[in-house]
């Protein structure tokens, strides 16, 4: 490969409904780019699996669980593409690749077109600024209507959809596609469509074609002044035309889109050749880092190899190779050996081996510069982790991550499973951050906790799939909080003087409910009758009660402890004292402060058609929730609502059996809110059932 | 209390004045000027009015999306909370929302029976008691008052009233002078309440046009200001 040239790179994710296509898509898209000698169909009719899909799980769920990054060449470009994850449980991991990816390529089925997941996917592809190009895929099949699914992403997802092709015969008669900027008809000769054939148009599409150039041209003018000069001035050339499609694309004005059918290998280097006309380069984007020095604030970074490095390590692999880091490098370069900087752990690292990825096969490589997507081996790190030169403290994402909704107690059936339970669970924690294990001291049970119950769910799958055995799991349980409703005076003291080394402490103040905080402590002390030396202490002992309530054992939040007064004893008094003090001030006066159950409500979405929107409605009612919105494009309806994480459980099998599978829906943590009485009372009762059988 | 406080301070309160006393179940009023001089905010004005009165709304748009509609309730919301020194605002809107339901629909060649569809499906689905319907971007050059005569029919049926936008061109809305303008005319039997907003140098000046059948018509002394988007009391 000649000199990196990051005008030439394209880093894109292929975004797309079930079944329309999609790993055929990218297996053929390999094909062609010369990666792979032989090509498998996706059902493995001759034995071998498709190279992207390296897990059986993701075939058979039909969503994506991990993303794997292929590098792939087309014309002296490097195209880079990411596999995404589809479903909103896995919020983190989907940030994460769509902040790596620069564009994307939205894949519909021509017959199904527009589905209700489509929704979700455009709502993704908006909140992140992602420039993206349809292709239609499946114009082989009976019912196959591209005209139709350019109206759909028209009038359904308010994109400005523009056909840059026709195809040539319908249907099982689909057997070549017409060019609309070079007016030429192509054809996909050879065993796997890899001779491309030019010719005239068919004289029967000749008016349709014609039309259709007009048309296109039209829509420039609409969004380039520049355009509509030269159309005006009859100065029209392919190439203006295609850089202003370009222009357009990259400003998100406009989304070409291609057709084909990648099952027939017909229309996918038009696709490629797209890819490198009308995708950004990573010069094009402006990715922003936050300054850790000021504030977070935002700094923006070049794709400039020359500039101080700034890479981030977007997904972490351990697998038989050990573990792979894969990273996307936003400024500056790296090389074998050279040192870098975590910026969340301050620890620096040098870097070894570095390889160019392939879904299942690596190409090593010694260098790689800004723009670029590499792995790295024998980095530890976690996923999110910015690396930098030169003393830069960036960080590319906000040190934020979200706290876990759901807890599942899980059991290994036996000794020697037990070892590989931990280890495999060890593995997908480091993977992702949102997935959380620990052992509970009191019940010495392992619980692992996550963001949803599928979530939960795939991991324990995988657990199935890849070690071989089946954890025996309790009820999930929703993470609860306790907070306080009444302010409180207190006033306690700690004495314990009889005979030996004795304790004294005094602490007096006032406990209050804090909005949108978990806790603050304000000392208020004057004249010194609590020491300077012991405040410390008295902190620690409030908070310390915060993690664990006696309502019902949940962490508490919203708590404000101001301390006002208090005495100590020349002698006796000692931090350890205090600390205790504090605590047990806490834990007496708790109840006087009519504390409350807190539960976590999700923004839930579901998509269907409109047929069903009784009984979407109706299924997210019966679970307390509020809707928030519905929207109605005429064909789907999406509704939008809030509801209790704890009424969710098994939504996803009831929703499916409601709708004959035609709804979906995702959902996301929004807050916590108060349980109402009835429910609290059924809380508090299991808790309490529950400390008596472990006494 | 400090909900108390606001529903009986809020200027809308003069538009209790009018005639009935505000819009009755199975009435249309409609909010009209040119555009962008502030009828969603207007509209969302009335709509928090009513819920802090304990009613529920649900607010239709065929022209603006779900979180664009939010924000306008969230900004104006947090103007209101300023202006009257309320602690809570972020806990209390979160309440708040609970009344209120957004639908957003494309636009289709038979918008009321989409309107219809929909309201009927959230009020029944949900036994969401809605009293009030706020429409935004119905289409009224495209109109036929035979429709409006349907709709009122089910608003009846349902116990809602309803508010409209108006979107109307620059010349109808200078050649203004005190009644509704020519081109609505059509409407006229239709709707029982106008109002309409004139944009004046530094605020908007709302003007009620029509109000029932009653002649001469109140003048409702109340403004918009542009900067906190906030109706006030004529200064």
């Amino acid at each position: 490969m000649s000199k990196f040239d990051v005008s030439k790179v394209c880093n894109i994710g292929i975004s797309a409904h079930i079944d329309s296509g999609k790993t055929t898509l990218t297996e053929r898209i390999l094909f062609y780019t010369g990666k792979i000698h032989a090509m498998h169909e996706v059902k493995g009719k001759d034995g071998v699996g498709a190279v992207m899909d390296f897990m059986e799980l993701e075939k058979e769920r039909g969503i994506t669980i991990t993303s794997a990054s292929t590098c792939a060449e087309w014309k002296d470009h490097i195209i880079n593409v990411i596999d995404t994850p589809g479903h909103v449980d896995f919020t983190v991991e989907v940030e994460r690749s769509l902040k790596v990816l620069d564009s994307a390529i939205l894949v519909l089925c021509a017959v199904g077109g527009v589905q209700s997941q489509s929704i979700t996917v455009d709502r993704q592809m908006k909140r992140y600024g992602i420039s993206r190009i349809a292709f239609i895929n499946k114009c082989d099949r009976t019912g196959a209507n591209p005209l139709n699914v350019v109206k759909q992403l028209r009038e359904q997802l308010g994109l400005n959809a523009v056909l840059l092709q026709l195809p040539i015969g319908s249907e099982d008669e689909f057997n070549g596609i017409v060019d609309i900027i070079s007016n030429k008809a192509l054809y996909f000769d050879g065993k796997a469509g890899e001779d491309i054939r030019i010719e005239n148009i068919p004289e029967n599409m000749l008016e349709q074609v014609k039309e259709m150039h007009e048309k296109l041209e039209d829509a420039l003018s609409l969004i380039s002044d520049e355009f509509a000069e030269k159309a005006i001035e009859k100065q029209v050339t392919e190439e203006i035309i295609k850089k202003t499609i370009r222009e357009a694309t990259i400003k998100r004005e406009l989304v070409p889109v291609l057709l084909g059918s990648a099952y027939k290998n017909k229309g996918i280097q038009t696709l490629l050749d797209a890819i490198i006309d009308y995708l950004p380069c990573p010069l094009d984007i402006n990715p922003k880092a936050l300054d850790k020095d000021k504030n977070e604030e935002e700094v923006l970074l070049k794709a400039d190899s020359e500039l101080p490095t700034v890479l981030n390590a977007f997904k972490l692999e351990d697998g038989k190779y050990g573990q792979l880091t894969y990273i996307r490098i936003y400024q500056g370069m790296i090389r074998k050996g050279c040192e870098l900087t975590n910026t969340r752990t301050s620890q620096e690292i040098r870097i070894g081996r570095l390889v160019r990825m392939h879904a299942d096969k690596m190409e090593e490589i010694s260098e790689a510069y800004a723009g670029d997507i590499v792995a790295l081996f024998g980095v530890d790190c976690a996923s999110g982790d910015t690396f930098t030169s030169d003393g830069l403290n960036y960080t590319m994402s906000s040190m934020f991550v979200p706290k876990p909704v759901i807890s599942l107690s899980v059991k290994a059936p036996d000794k020697k499973t037990s070892d590989l339970m931990s280890r495999a669970i060890g593995r997908f924690t480091k993977e992702d951050p949102t997935f959380i294990s620990f052992v509970d001291p009191e019940s010495n049970q392992t619980i692992i906790q996550g963001m949803g119950e599928l979530h939960l769910d795939i991991y324990i799958e995988r657990i199935k799939r890849e070690y071989g055995f089946a954890l025996e799991t309790g009820k999930p349980q929703v993470a609860y909080r306790e907070t306080i409703s009444r302010p409180t005076e207190f006033n306690y003291t700690h004495k314990k003087q009889s005979g030996g080394a004795g304790q004294y402490a005094r602490i007096a103040g006032i406990i209050e409910p804090l909005l949108d905080k978990d806790y603050e402590f304000v000392d208020e002390i004057r004249g010194g009758v609590i020491p300077r030396e012991y405040i410390p202490s008295c902190d620690k002992g409030f908070s310390e009660c915060m993690k664990k309530g006696t309502l019902i054992g949940f962490p508490i939040t919203g708590v404000k402890v101001t301390i006002n007064d208090g005495a100590y004893h020349a002698v006796d008094s000692s931090d350890m004292a205090f600390r205790v003090c504090a605590i047990t001030a806490f834990r007496e006066s708790y109840s006087r402060c009519s504390p409350v159950i807190l539960e976590p409500i999700m923004s839930v979405s579901v998509e269907g058609p409109a047929d069903f929107q009784g009984t979407m409605l109706a299924t997210l009612n019966q679970r307390r929730g509020t809707i928030v919105s519905v929207t109605d494009n005429g064909i789907f309806i999406r509704v939008d609502a809030h509801v209790p994480l704890a009424e969710m459980f098994g939504y996803s099998t009831s929703l499916r059996s409601s709708t004959q599978g035609k709804a979906e829906f995702s959902m996301e943590f929004c807050r916590y809110e108060r349980v109402p009485e009835s429910i609290a009372e059924l809380i508090k009762k299991e808790y309490s059932d529950k400390a008596l059988r472990i006494k | 209390m400090v909900k108390n406080d606001l529903i009986a301070r809020s200027p809308l309160r003069v538009l209790d004045r009018s005639a009935e006393g505000g819009l009755l179940p199975g009435h249309i009023g409609v909010i009209m000027s040119q555009k962008g001089v502030g009828k969603t905010a207007c509209l969302v004005h009335v709509a928090i009015d009513q819920i802090m009165q304990d009613k529920n709304i649900i607010h239709v748009s065929f022209n603006d999306s779900t979180e664009h509609l939010d924000n306008w309730y969230r900004d104006i919301f947090k103007e209101m909370a300023q202006k009257h020194g309320m602690e809570n605002a972020n806990e209390f809107y979160n309440d708040i929302i609970k009344d209120r339901i957004i639908i957003t629909l494309t636009p289709s060649p038979s918008p009321f029976s989409k309107i219809q569809r929909n309201v009927s499906s959230v009020m029944e689905a949900t036994h969401f008691k809605a009293s009030m319907l706020v429409i935004e971007g119905y289409n009224f050059k495209s109109g036929d008052p035979k429709q409006f005569e349907e709709f009122r029919l089910f608003l009846k049926q349902k116990g809602l009233s309803a508010w409209f936008s108006v979107t109307l061109e620059k010349q109808e809305s200078d050649s203004f002078v005190h009644e509704i303008p020519e081109s609505f005319a059509k409407f006229n039997d239709i709707i029982s309440i106008a109002v309409i907003l004139l944009p004046k140098k530094d605020h908007i000046s709302l003007r009620l046009i029509k109000d029932y059948n009653i002649s001469p018509i109140p003048d409702i002394p109340l403004e918009l200001d542009t900067r906190t988007l906030l109706i006030r009391e004529k200064t």
